[in-house]
């Protein structure tokens, strides 16, 4: 009994320690880690230019960052073919950033996504993105401020942006859950570059996995205000000021130097919802309540009296039905429902089954009703 | 060796013969047998003793002396007056000769048909000192010494109550060594002494040399690593667990008491976490078991990410990695081995060496030769953190026994992480686990409190509240009073400014 226990333990130890040979080190410093991949559409071939960003590991040069590019038919295939030119073993499992080049979102990006979405070794919380230039050109930008190469750069800009709740989150499991559900297509950030320095400077409104359209940043809050919530986000208005005549206190006889009257919100939280009201006739009704404090005035209007702040909260809400309507109605426009109308359509009417085609087709010719409640909670005390 | 005699009865004799015999047949010429002859009244008598082996002061002023000052001599009027308990009257030398090791003066008047033995051994003992190996910053700092009357009293001083039953057993056939089991009698587990009873007297060695290997004659699993039985040398801390229904042994000649049955978690606990307020000795508890955690884990995980798993590496530590990473030639296993192994070389030279020249050791071997092999590109110096941190935490278990464990089980994890990753990591553990699980300490559970979970016991384990609260003892070990006390009515709250 002991004989064959003492056998069984060498035996299971011979086999450990000889299968162990069969799974393939990934040793750190043999590795090229990439972390952003550019993808551009070639002009003269059908292929695809890829653009990729590596950690490069020297102790003597405190940047870490090498560029590849190379090109091919799909992701892997482009992956291969800057193995070619590396010593370095190239591999994904750090990625943090895709970003596509101008034609190819417009041609659909979804097809070099799905290799993404087969390897568990790439995170789901890397982000999409879309350049508004060709990706090569973007990611030669040389300032990327104290991040070791531009991928983690990139990958920071887009987390400060939404973390800030200035732009909507598109990470690629977000963007995945938006494409396969009926009913709301994905938003990505778009890129640009500035000073050979990175910016974002609008969002993307897709169509499925097609660009359609862009929201500029300040139109990116009503995006957001419907299909996001609001903890701490801000918004500046711009008002007639002939409206607040009656309540303006000048400074030492200063004579009015402005009509416009900028408001700006900020600790800014937000509940939005959207319901189907009338699915035949497609009416669909949006309640908004919206509490914030007042952190900036361009002009001295006393907030004390209760007069004066309701004025202020009603044009608020003015101002935000009116900016909502116009950029729900560009988006229709386009047929990019970026809102998710079409999930609260879905629900409403069950059993039939709604595609994704479908509610394209009927998107634009929904009417929305909007009901907004701004409560102005503080507005600090300033004598 | 025991030598036959032929004749029955020995006696009477010469008391040259008598020296003479014992000299030679018994002792094989040993140059420390002394004899003194004493004359009276025409009678002489002799005083035989092993001169290492007796109590000078004794053996002149009571032996010697009071058989000058008595008048009629014969054995009868000796025992009367020569004040020592332990007088016996032989008629063989065999038995003598075995009286005289134990550090007996023999008395023989010339003619007379029997011999007289009086036990006046010269025991050499150290004063209580304080402990060395498990030191304290707060509480009492005694230790045990090499001397079984000096430990008996140690803890009967501490524990001054009529249950305290303490047990004799007599281990070894070659050098017989007093052995004794003490425990509260209305608070120890019955089976738990039946237990140890057993295994005592069953026991058939040699000689047990010490405590700690007594503890390993009697262990429940030999092959494990972990020890099962705790060695302390804290009279304190061998009381408190007596006082918690845990058995104690002493073994004679050694400086270490055991404590059984003992938990695993009960090796990261010290007195000291009960001397001080509760929030910290909590505190201390959870930090010596996150310690023992990352004392096991981090060079494992260390080798396994940077070997197969650089998904996992946050990107803020990947540069620093990499960067120290590209001069090193070796694989992270074999870089993490050679680490590990130098600072095992540092501690066990440290170890050996006397003190003095240890401390420089450590500063050579720390400094010197952990700057020296960065610089050379051996090691990355994110692994030497990484080692220094592990050893650094391995030594904050209170026994030195599990802290050992606990350092060379990191080898074969290491070597797992190197060969298979986190799979080989994850396997590792569970084998870690399994072993823990089942394994057993005077037959009752040594995970307890985790498995069997005893969620009763966590505040006397793994952490620690207030002792009003915690007025029970331990649920697995099972003691006959559970209770420690009534539990304390609250008092009635009055405002401090009424």
């Amino acid at each position: 009994m002991r004989k064959t226990n003492c056998l069984g333990i060498i035996l299971s130890f011979f086999i450990l320690i000889t299968s162990s040979s069969c799974i393939e080190p990934n040793i750190i410093e043999e590795l090229g880690i990439v972390t952003a991949y550019g993808f551009d559409q070639n002009p003269d071939t059908q292929e695809i230019d890829g653009t990729v960003v590596l950690y490069q590991f020297n102790p003597d040069i405190t940047d870490a960052s090498q560029i590849i590019h190379s090109s091919g038919a799909t992701f892997d295939t482009i992956r291969a073919n800057a193995n070619k030119q590396s010593g370095y073993q190239i591999v994904n499992g750090q990625l943090q950033t895709l970003i596509f080049g101008p034609t190819i979102s417009e041609e659909g990006i979804f097809p070099y996504l799905d290799t993404i979405e087969r390897n568990a070794a790439v995170s789901d919380m890397l982000y999409v993105a879309v350049a508004d230039q060709p990706t090569r050109d973007l990611m030669s930008a040389s300032n990327y401020e104290e991040a070791p190469n531009i991928g983690i750069y990139l990958h920071r800009l887009i987390e400060t942006a939404v973390k800030s709740e200035v732009i909507v989150s598109s990470t690629f499991h977000e963007f995945m859950r938006s494409y396969f559900r009926v009913g709301l297509d994905p938003v990505v950030p778009i890129l640009t570059v500035e000073d050979n320095k990175v910016e974002v400077n609008a969002i993307g409104m897709m169509q499925n996995d097609v660009l359609v359209g862009t929201l500029s940043m300040d139109e990116i809050f009503y995006a957001r205000l419907l299909r996001d919530r609001f903890k701490e986000g801000r918004v500046e208005l711009t008002m007639n000021l002939d409206d607040f005549d009656e309540y303006i206190t000048q400074y030492v006889n200063d004579p009015r130097s402005e009509d416009d009257l900028h408001v700006v919100i900020d600790q800014l939280g937000s509940r939005a919802s959207i319901n189907v009201t009338d699915t035949e006739a497609l009416n669909f009704e949006v309640d908004i309540k919206l509490n914030g404090r007042v952190i900036e005035l361009s002009q001295r209007i006393n907030l004390d009296e209760p007069g004066p702040l309701k004025k202020m909260e009603s044009e608020i809400e003015r101002q935000i039905e009116e900016n909502l309507i116009e950029v729900v109605g560009r988006s229709q426009e386009l047929g990019s429902d970026i809102f998710g109308f079409g999930v609260q359509y879905n629900n409403a009417t069950r059993g039939q089954s709604l595609t994704t085609d479908d509610w394209h087709d009927l998107f634009p010719n929904i009417n929305v009703n909007y009901n907004i409640d701004v409560e102005i909670k503080r507005f600090g005390i300033v004598q | 060796m025991k030598r036959r005699f032929k004749k029955s009865c020995y006696f009477p004799c010469k008391l040259e013969q008598l020296e003479q015999d014992l000299k030679n047949q018994y002792f094989q010429a040993s140059p420390d047998l002394a004899s003194k002859i004493i004359h009276h009244d025409g009678k002489r008598c002799i005083v035989v003793f092993i001169d290492y082996l007796v109590d000078k002061d004794h053996l002149y002023d009571q032996v010697v002396g009071e058989i000058q000052h008595t008048p009629s001599w014969d054995h009868e009027t000796f025992k009367d007056t020569i004040p020592i308990t332990g007088s016996k009257q032989h008629t063989e030398l065999n038995p003598i000769g075995d009286e005289l090791l134990e550090g007996a003066a023999c008395v023989y008047i010339e003619g007379e048909k029997d011999c007289l033995t009086f036990l006046i051994p010269r025991v050499e003992k150290r004063e209580p000192d304080r402990a060395e190996t498990e030191s304290l910053i707060f509480g009492p700092k005694v230790s045990f010494t090499e001397s079984m009357d000096t430990n008996l009293n140690l803890v009967h001083k501490r524990m001054d109550t009529s249950s305290l039953k303490v047990e004799k057993f007599v281990i070894g056939n070659t050098v017989p060594t007093e052995v004794r089991i003490v425990y509260l009698e209305d608070i120890a587990n019955g089976d738990n002494v039946k237990e140890l009873r057993d295994r005592l007297s069953v026991l058939n060695v040699d000689d047990v040399l010490d405590a700690s290997t007594l503890t390993q004659y009697i262990e429940d699993n030999s092959y494990s690593i972990f020890p099962q039985f705790i060695t302390t040398e804290l009279p304190d801390r061998f009381c408190y667990s007596l006082k918690e229904g845990r058995l104690g042994v002493l073994v004679d000649k050694s400086a270490s008491g055991v404590v059984t049955p003992a938990s695993f978690f009960s090796f990261f606990q010290t007195t000291e976490d009960n001397y001080t307020r509760w929030n910290m000795g909590a505190f201390t508890r959870l930090l010596r078991i996150i310690a023992m955690f990352i004392s096991i884990t981090l060079t494992p995980t260390y080798v396994a990410a940077l070997t197969y798993h650089y998904e996992i590496i946050p990107d803020a530590l990947l540069v620093s990695l990499g960067h120290s990473r590209t001069r090193v030639p070796f694989p992270p296993l074999l870089e993490a081995l050679i680490l590990e192994f130098l600072i095992e070389l540092i501690r066990e030279a440290g170890a050996r060496l006397p003190t003095k020249v240890g401390q420089t050791m450590g500063i050579v071997g720390g400094i010197v030769i952990g700057q020296a092999v960065v610089q050379a590109g051996f090691t990355s110096n994110i692994l030497i953190i990484i080692v220094a941190l592990s050893a650094l935490a391995s030594f904050t278990t209170p026994s030195y026994l599990m802290g050992s464990a606990i350092r060379i089980i990191r080898f074969p994890l290491m070597i797992f992480a190197g060969l298979w990753g986190f799979v080989g990591l994850v396997f590792s553990f569970a084998f870690i686990a399994i072993h823990l699980v089942k394994q057993r300490s005077l037959n009752r559970p040594y995970f307890v409190p985790v498995y069997p979970f005893q969620p009763r016991d966590l505040d006397n384990s793994i952490f620690r509240i207030p002792f009003l609260h915690s007025n029970k003892r331990a649920y697995s070990n099972k003691p006959k009073k559970i209770q420690r006390f009534p539990k304390p009515k609250k008092p009635k709250k009055s405002d401090i400014d009424e």
